[in-house]
């Protein structure tokens, strides 16, 4: 009775210090103390399925990232304290044993069918097949493993899954630029003018070579403001080729190193799929 | 907190950052309110080490669950966040809130390694609070320190205020009681947050900011200019160290304290320490506090849950404290007497409830001697049957060649199988003997055989060179047990088509305090290294891998084990010549503390490799742990005849330690 789940969540403060590594145990540490059980592969080390989608760089926040699990049940024991509590009894929904009225009597929300109001409309071609008895959305339920991450993760959703991960192709991406020595003068002005060279080459790093790159292809939507800080909105392709926000910055040297930051603060907003539609 | 931009920036540019953020899912985040108690809980090691300790874990939730206390973590950085703290002038702050360290009223260090000492140090420094007690003005934290290195205090008395010896979970309590009744109050007046976070860019410099501290605080205060403004600030700074001295001096009728600055030592002109004299009725000896119940006694099941990996990433129970064994060399088996044990039902609550509320897949069944535990059996069948279903492995840190079964094996291994670990110590009989370590080359090869024939192929072997009585014939016996193992492997193996896995490894043996070895001489770094040269040409076989800590980390710790009042200024020397981390080899460096020595006039050899006379007034005298010193004399001359004793919990051999219980 095994089934895939995708968590949405957040990852931001302190939680953007968290490696890709930890992070996938701290989430099964708090799943497992949430009361989910998870499906193990077998052998010798048996360790669970999770994956997360492209995997974030320390240091960088995020409010739209995304982990598929393959969660065995809820551990009724575990999550009502011994009676069959707040996930005991009611009928079967995606794999996770689920009762409305033990959670929390019923109330609203508590199970709302489809993605719900995150991202609702936008992703109504599929709306209709998550609805009801396959897809959910249990809001007790993100609430209760909320109640055991750490500070900075927080679940957003949680639904299953119609789409592979790998179908993500952009990401929109927002930074703050900050200048030791005080902004450049017209920050914004100067950076949006570099961004729309028509071509922009960066030398970028691989596993074993260094080579040019034109990254212009695979940037779009990109929007500048200095009015308090000098902030920085774009989104980029990471399909491969992948543009980080280091490749992104690294088109600020040579004749443009008057506009490289000092330091950068980047926060993932939000994954499109290739026709720019947002991912779910 | 979030991190504000200047810290997120500096967590940028080094490893690991997440153990620098706090944050984790179980950390204890109380309001701060006027009248609270703070302490910084400072381990004098790396978030990954300290975080892994239960001592820690104990205290901390312990120190917390106190009305109107808070208590935070502080751990030691790793060089690269070093360099960027000084380099930026950030303070050493603790994990929950972010503050800084010097804003804490008290400042608590966990002992647990003598090669930490220049960490606490460096951690003081870093915070912006003088080394020195002496240096430090009437804004300053108090400074205390608890942790198995406080049986024997003196190395750090010219630092620290007050230590905590023996269990802490009841005499913190008591402390802060006294701290409470004496102090505080005033105190939140006297102390200026901000002089406090100079952090200086270079150790070396420190020394001067804080000699200059008091009087540029006096001046600081009197920024009005009159004359009156600066007579109010210096009566206001003598009323607080007014203050910390009767906290002192009532804290010292705790007992179970140790207050340095109430005794002077005076010493011989052989360096020998000639008398301990206590004044303003301080005790002599200070008895070491242990906690008689452990059922009763707090067990922290709901604890932190680090985002980032650890040394363990496990759970673990504390089975019981002390060890029944006298094993003559171990200083945590004489100081941790007597035996005290949880219930097994207990424990077996303990255990389900701390794995629900953490998460974890494996349970650590932690103490000196775990598989001692008179209950291990219906123990570990009790966890299993709630651990099995959820894929939860128990695991013993340590096993006992001669009370090793199978059964117990798949239990404590039931998930996921890892190698085995045996300590015979010594190679021959005779010299097991003459260590107490009652094990034989027989037990050790029954259990061998009982492992290897369950399907395991990898045994590590660990031995001391340099125990007392050693002769190039038990130094030689080492490849000979470890060739035996290799034997029964061939004999018993059910399946060799992976081949053996058999290590030796072996330490340089540091006599400690408190044991009947505490008059021992160790043996100098050639005569160990010559002594490993015996053992690896006695092994010279593919099959069988050996390995040999240095010489050199022992050297040092066998010095600060025994040192005196004076081994501070060596502390100190090394420290502002660069030591910091000498816990890791990569960071230690013995020709750094040598130099220390020298420059203090000191010899390291006259603390390490001197043989005490019985008649010595030792350092450590000043605390007693329980067990006589007659006790300890007479272990040692069986100890000279290579008889064993045997463990107390078949026949009490009259140590002293159950009157602790009384
Ligand atoms: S068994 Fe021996 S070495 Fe181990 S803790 Fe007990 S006394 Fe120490
Ligand atoms: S007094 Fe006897 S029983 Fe108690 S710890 Fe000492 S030797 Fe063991």
């Amino acid at each position: 009775m095994d089934s895939l789940v995708r968590l949405q969540f957040s990852k931001v403060g302190k939680a953007r210090f968290i490696s890709h590594l930890d992070l996938m145990s701290t989430m099964r540490r708090a799943l497992l103390r949430a009361g989910v059980s998870l499906k193990y592969s077998e052998g010798f080390n048996p360790h669970p399925y999770m994956s997360v989608a492209l995997p974030l760089p320390i240091g960088c926040a995020s409010v739209c990232e995304f982990m598929d699990v393959r969660v065995g049940g809820v551990d009724a024991l575990a999550v009502g304290g011994g009676e069959r509590g707040a996930f005991g009894g009611g009928g079967e929904v995606g794999g996770f044993v689920h009762d409305a009225s033990a959670d929390g009597g019923g109330e609203t929300g508590a199970f709302d069918g489809g993605v719900g109001g995150v991202v609702s409309g936008e992703i109504g071609d599929f709306g209709g097949e998550i609805d009801g008895e396959v897809g959910f959305s249990c809001d007790a339920f993100v609430e209760k493993i909320n109640a055991q991450l750490p500070e900075g993760i927080k679940i957003l959703d949680i639904y299953t899954p119609m789409r592979k991960l790998k179908e993500i192709s952009w990401v929109e991406i927002f930074g703050i630029l900050y200048y030791d020595k005080g902004a450049p003068a017209d920050a914004a002005a100067k950076l949006a003018a570099r961004y729309s060279e028509r071509s922009i080459i960066i030398s970028k790093k691989t596993k074993r070579s260094v080579s040019d790159l034109d990254i212009a292809p695979f940037i779009r939507d990109i929007e500048f403001d200095d009015a308090d800080e000098v902030t920085i909105k774009a989104k980029v392709f990471v399909h491969d080729p992948t543009v980080s926000t280091d490749n992104l910055l690294a088109a600020l040297s040579g004749g443009f190193a008057e506009l490289a930051p000092d330091y950068a603060s980047f926060t993932r907003l939000e994954v499109f799929d290739a026709g720019m539609r947002p991912f779910r | 907190m979030e991190p504000h931009v200047s810290l997120e920036r500096i967590l940028n540019n080094v490893q690991k950052p997440a153990r620098y953020t706090g944050g984790e899912f179980g950390q204890i985040i109380k309001e701060k309110c006027v009248s609270e108690v703070s302490i910084a809980y400072c381990f004098p090691d790396m978030y990954e080490i300290g975080m892994s300790n239960l001592g820690l874990r104990i205290m901390y939730g312990a120190i917390n669950g106190i009305d109107g206390v808070r208590c935070e973590r502080v751990f030691a950085p790793w060089p690269d966040m070093e360099e960027q703290m000084r380099s930026h002038g950030l303070p050493l702050y603790a994990l929950e809130s972010g503050d800084p360290v010097s804003s804490f009223d008290i400042i608590a260090f966990s002992l647990g390694y003598e090669l930490s000492y220049t960490c606490v140090l460096n951690m003081l420094d870093l915070a912006g609070v003088c080394v020195r007690s002496a240096d430090r003005g009437p804004g300053s934290p108090l400074v205390i320190a608890g942790g198995v290195c406080c049986f024997n205090p003196e190395p750090l008395a010219d630092f620290v205020d007050l230590f905590v010896v023996g269990e802490g979970e009841d005499v913190i309590r008591e402390v802060i009681d006294a701290y409470v009744a004496t102090v505080a109050g005033g105190e939140a007046d006297a102390r200026t947050g901000e002089d406090a976070m100079v952090v200086s860019e270079d150790a070396m410099v420190v020394s001067e900011v804080c000699d200059a501290d008091t009087s540029a605080e006096a001046e600081e205060a009197g920024t009005s200019g009159a004359r009156t403004g600066e007579d109010a600030a210096a009566e206001a700074a003598e009323a607080a160290n007014a203050k910390k001295e009767a906290f002192l001096k009532t804290a010292a009728g705790i007992k179970g304290v140790y207050v340095p600055t109430l005794y002077d030592i005076e010493y011989n002109d052989d360096g020998t320490v000639a008398a301990i004299l206590p004044h303003d009725g301080a005790a002599l000896p200070v008895v070491k506090r242990i906690v008689r119940d452990l059922d009763e006694a707090f067990f922290p099941v709901n604890t932190i849950v680090p985002s980032t990996e650890l040394v363990h990433d496990r759970t673990v129970l504390e089975l019981f404290r002390g060890c029944a064994r006298g094993c003559r060399f171990c200083q945590a088996g004489f100081s941790g007497r007597p035996v005290r044990s949880r219930s097994c039902k207990k424990l077996i609550e303990q255990g389900i409830e701390s794995l629900s509320a953490s998460g974890y897949d494996e349970l650590g069944l932690l103490s000196l001697s775990s598989s001692d535990y008179a209950e291990l059996p219906e123990l570990c069948d009790g966890l299993l049957e709630w651990c099995r279903p959820r894929s939860i492995s128990l695991s013993l840190p340590s096993l006992r060649a001669d009370n090793f079964s199978m059964e117990l094996m798949e239990k404590v291994q039931s998930v996921r199988k890892s190698g085995l670990t045996f300590a015979p110590e010594a190679g021959t009989q005779r010299l097991r003997d003459a260590i107490n370590k009652n094990v034989t080359e027989e037990e050790l090869l029954e259990a061998c055989a009982v492992a290897f024939a369950g399907g395991w192929n990898s045994v590590k072997l660990y031995f001391m060179l340099g125990l007392p009585t050693e002769t190039d014939e038990d130094v030689v016996a080492i490849a000979g047990i470890a060739r035996a193992v290799l034997d029964t492997w061939k004999r018993h193996a059910r399946n060799k088509s992976r081949g053996a896995r058999i290590s030796v490894s072996t330490s340089c043996f540091v006599p400690k305090p408190h044991t009947p070895f505490q008059w021992e001489a160790q043996i100098g770094m050639d005569e160990y290294l010559r002594r490993v040269g015996l053992v690896r040409d006695a092994l010279r076989t593919k099959a069988i891998t050996y390995s040999w800590h240095s010489p050199e980390q022992g050297l040092i710790e066998a010095a600060l084990s025994r040192g005196d009042r004076r081994m501070g200024r060596v502390i100190e020397a090394a420290w502002r010549l660069g030591a910091r981390l000498d816990a890791w080899s990569e960071f230690f460096s013995v020709e750094r503390w040598l130099d220390a020595f020298k420059l203090c006039g000191l010899d390291a050899g006259f603390y390490a490799q001197r043989e005490r006379s019985c008649g010595e007034v030792l350092p450590w005298s000043v605390i007693d742990v329980g067990v006589r010193e007659s006790f300890l004399q007479s272990e040692r001359e069986l100890s000279r005849r290579a008889v064993a004793s045997g463990d107390c919990r078949e026949k009490c051999v009259g140590c002293g330690a159950c009157a602790l219980c009384k």
